[in-house]
């Protein structure tokens, strides 16, 4: 049974490592490369950022979307407060490119709701794009980034366009994890579970958004109440007929500093939305962890399988490792990445086992400082007023 | 209206019709309705007896439509809904075994016993749910001085469960919507003083005031004229219209187009069916001969679904054009927005729910297929008062048969009817009955 769930495994991984690397970051697709040559009516589009304080290289990171190659975008942020350090940013970065409209919204925090949909709520009523861009704050991209993703929006006809993200700049071990974690097992099911079977995955990192589909569903104060916004806006246009599609135009996400602690309670996290929102297939993501598996094996045969063992983590080790070579290409720069790579994965592998185990005792999770307890599709739950009588799912 | 602290209003989350009826009653109290079983309302152990029974009620409603297991669904429904026969006339007053198990609950097992605890004794108190009043009743019979304790019928006829196990000595006073749910009262065993014919409560912004009715007059003779192109309506009818309506002139032209509201039903037992209704509306809401608009409620599994079909249809362009959702996940907010958008219905396509007493706003009802006994006896009351009609014909033919009915002023003749026969007042004499015990049977139509 283990060996059968190993070599599942295994096809699995090996499949989601090529489907990785065939559209691996900076690999665009022949369609788009005809396409830059063509003559096409691009319409606005409205970038909108919801901001909390300072990321890792938060400057560079708005500034690159202040250099897209796009003929008409405005850019929308939101803050807390206009205390928010973020704020001075900002304005020296709106300074710095005149000819871009950029517009600052404090909106206040309102802890009842997603935070970031409460911002990006306010920041799409005050914007003028058929188009809204989302990203968050530590993205970084390309100048040709918005052209790339607007032109699947005309050629597909497609409402909501999602990307598989790069994660990069480790500076510790901690952000090694994290960014391997992103680009292989985040990323890796981004490709691949699209392009086997068109399940849309999508990461709330970077979502192009027609507007006037999202209208139908009344703006986005429909996902208000739900913590795992970017899976439900994937799900919630699917399941209403709009076609959602990935051409695969990768963003990066700027990790250099992050803790231990940060990567495991991020992880966690997410741990607990995915099995809020699907439970089996978060069941089955046990299948993803072969070392995890081997193990089991290990130890239920008394240390007879230790050559399954090692076969598994040295198969592991190796996947991930042309992940890294293929996708995270800045990050080849330090050696001690190399160095550290192989325990990197041991560990990360380790942790997320751990991770993997905590939805079953808690379903609370640690959000910007409050604890949240969230109820089925990542319901945010807190006690209901009858005036506010949100309709309880038969 | 003014908002007064005359009662609390008692309502449960068991489909939308008992909080639609609890909606417009909301202003006679100065606290918000309590829903209970939802919410803040109920602690956790008693949430464990609502919590499943609801589940029962949406899961059955939307079976009915499953093929195999629909029919046998249909038949649990008919069988724990049943409503006995009604003639030969007869005493029916002897409990139920639903009866009996009802009050097993509120007795043994506690069900609404922290309800008091959210009320004032001084102030009336109006349920909309038969549960929460007969558990009331039984609760505060101890009590020396118990305040009133009303329970507003939803239905045209209802199931013995509504009335207590000896209702000659229940204290309990019902406010019925129709001739028939007052006689089935008296049937079960409940003293004739004890019933209050109000009407069904609908929503006052849709009426304007109690003796102008200006709201509901201007709508409906522009419905009437939007319904009848070919003035077949009013070549019999323009007397009695300029007459009731106060109208001294008509005016000479008339709409086009005109707007169909289908309600799919809080369980969105009817989300199939717009399907059926897009592809045959398709060329019409192209054209703008048809103005649809699509009552969601506040499921968001209905309202996706809906979508879809629009998009399939390939009518994505006509959304929030010709086509129009109504949806809110907060139930009173979507209740806000139906009200608002049903002043520019001319016909209201809904199973015969509690929505069938909206006929009484002057608004033609096609009746989609009843889902349970009371809602049967809803399709009844509306046929014997012509205000409902059956659709001729299948939903992906509605393209065809709308034309037909409006031109032959069928459609303009039933909202004319049902503005004539159904109580529309309801909101305003249950307040008048609340504020000083005010209460008369009127048979005008303008008065009832």
């Amino acid at each position: 049974m283990l060996i059968i769930m190993l070599s599942v495994s295994g096809i699995y991984l090996v499949i989601m490592t090529f489907m990785t690397i065939v559209h691996r970051p900076g690999h665009q697709n022949r369609a788009w490369k005809t396409a830059q040559k063509k003559n096409i009516y691009y319409p606005p589009v409205s970038i909108l950022k919801p901001i909390r304080g300072i990321d890792d290289d938060l400057e560079a990171n708005l500034e690159s979307f202040y250099r897209l190659d796009y003929p008409r975008y405005e850019i929308l942020f939101a803050v807390d407060d206009w205390q928010d350090k973020a704020v001075k940013i900002i304005r020296k970065l709106s300074d710095r490119y005149p000819r871009i409209r950029t517009r600052i919204l404090a909106t206040g925090h309102n802890s009842m709701e997603n935070p970031k949909i409460h911002k990006l709520d306010f920041m799409e009523k005050q914007s003028y794009g058929r188009l809204l861009w989302v990203t968050d704050a530590n993205v970084r991209v390309e100048t040709s980034t918005l052209k790339s993703l607007v032109y699947e929006y005309l050629g597909k006809e497609a409402r909501l366009i999602f990307s598989p993200v790069m994660g990069t700049s480790s500076r510790t071990f901690a952000s090694l994890m994290e960014n391997n974690s992103l680009n292989f097992f985040t990323s890796g099911n981004v490709i691949t579970l699209w392009k086997l079977f068109s399940i849309p995955v999508v990461v709330g990192k970077s979502m192009l958004i027609d507007r006037l589909a999202l209208r139908t569903f009344g703006g986005f104060r429909y996902f208000k109440d739900y913590l795992a916004e970017d899976y439900l806006i994937g799900k919630s246009f699917k399941e209403s007929g709009f076609e959602v599609s990935t051409n695969c135009t990768w963003v990066t996400s700027i990790n250099q500093y992050s803790s231990l602690k940060s990567f495991y309670r991020r992880m966690s996290r997410w741990a607990k939305l995915r099995f809020k929102l699907n439970r089996p297939a978060y069941l089955s993501e046990i299948m993803l962890n072969p070392l995890i598996l081997s193990l089991l094996g290990l130890i239920l045969s008394e240390g007879k399988l230790w050559w399954l063992f090692l076969l598994a983590t040295g198969g592991k080790i190796f996947l991930e490792y042309l992940n890294f070579m293929f996708v995270n290409i800045n990050d080849h720069v330090r050696p001690v990445n190399h160095l550290l790579f192989p325990l990197s994965v041991v560990i990360k592998d380790a942790v997320f086992f751990a991770v993997y185990l905590t939805p079953f005792f808690s379903s609370s999770v640690e959000w910007r400082g409050e604890r949240i307890r969230v109820g089925r599709n990542s319901l945010i739950r807190h006690p209901a007023t009858c005036e506010k009588l949100a309709y309880e799912e038969a | 209206m003014r908002k007064l602290d005359l009662a609390r209003i008692v309502a449960v989350h068991m489909g939308l019709g008992h909080l639609r009826a609890a909606f417009p009653l909301k202003k006679l109290s100065q606290k918000e309705i309590i829903v209970w079983g939802s919410g803040s309302y109920a602690d956790p152990g008693e949430k464990k007896y609502w919590r499943p029974i609801r589940k029962i009620y949406y899961f059955l409603s939307r079976v009915g439509s499953y093929p195999v297991v629909g029919g046998l669904a249909l038949k649990i429904i008919l069988f724990v809904q049943k409503i006995p026969p009604f003639y030969p006339k007869k005493d029916l007053s002897s409990p139920t075994l639903a009866v009996k198990f009802l009050k097993f609950l509120i007795k043994k097992a506690g069900l609404c016993r922290r309800l008091p605890e959210h009320l004032q004794d001084d102030l009336p108190v109006i349920h909309t749910f038969y549960a929460t009043a007969i558990a009331l009743d039984i609760i505060s019979a101890r009590k020396q001085n118990p305040g009133d304790n009303y329970l507003m019928i939803c239905d045209a006829d209802i199931n013995r469960v509504w009335v207590p196990e000896k209702p000659a000595e229940s204290r309990l006073k019902y406010l019925v919507p129709c001739t028939q749910a007052k006689r089935r009262l008296l049937s079960y065993g409940v003293k004739p003083e004890k019933i209050f014919m109000t009407g069904f409560p609908l929503p006052p912004e849709n009426i304007g005031t109690e003796s102008g009715l200006e709201v509901l007059k201007i709508d409906l003779l522009a419905r009437l004229w939007r319904l009848d192109p070919g003035g077949k309506f009013f070549a019999y009818h323009s007397h009695s219209v300029r007459h009731l309506l106060g109208f001294k002139k008509l005016p000479e032209i008339s709409d086009s187009n005109f707007t169909v509201m289908f309600a799919i039903g809080g369980a969105g037992a009817q989300t199939e069916c717009v399907h059926r209704i897009l592809r045959s509306l398709r060329n019409s809401l192209k054209a703008g001969r048809v103005r649809l608009l699509l009552s969601c409620g506040v499921n968001r599994r209905v309202l996706e679904k809906t979508l879809k079909y629009i998009n399939q249809a390939g009518l994505w362009d006509q959304l929030d054009l010709n086509i129009h959702l109504i949806f809110s996940e907060n139930v009173f907010e979507y209740f806000e927005k139906f009200n608002r958008w049903l002043r520019q219905t001319d016909v209201l396509w809904t199973k015969p729910s509690e929505l069938s007493f909206f006929c009484a706003l002057g608004l033609p009802i096609l009746m989609a297929e009843p889902i349970g006994p009371q809602e049967e006896l809803n399709k009844r009351w509306l046929m014997e008062i012509h205000a409902g009609l059956v659709p001729p014909g299948p939903p992906e033919y509605c393209a065809e048969w709308l034309t037909d009915l409006r031109e032959n002023g069928r459609l303009a003749e039933a909202a004319w009817d049902g503005f004539l026969k159904a109580r529309k007042l309801g909101t305003y004499k249950i307040r008048r009955l609340m504020e000083n015990g005010e209460y008369s049977e009127e048979i005008s139509p303008l008065k009832q």
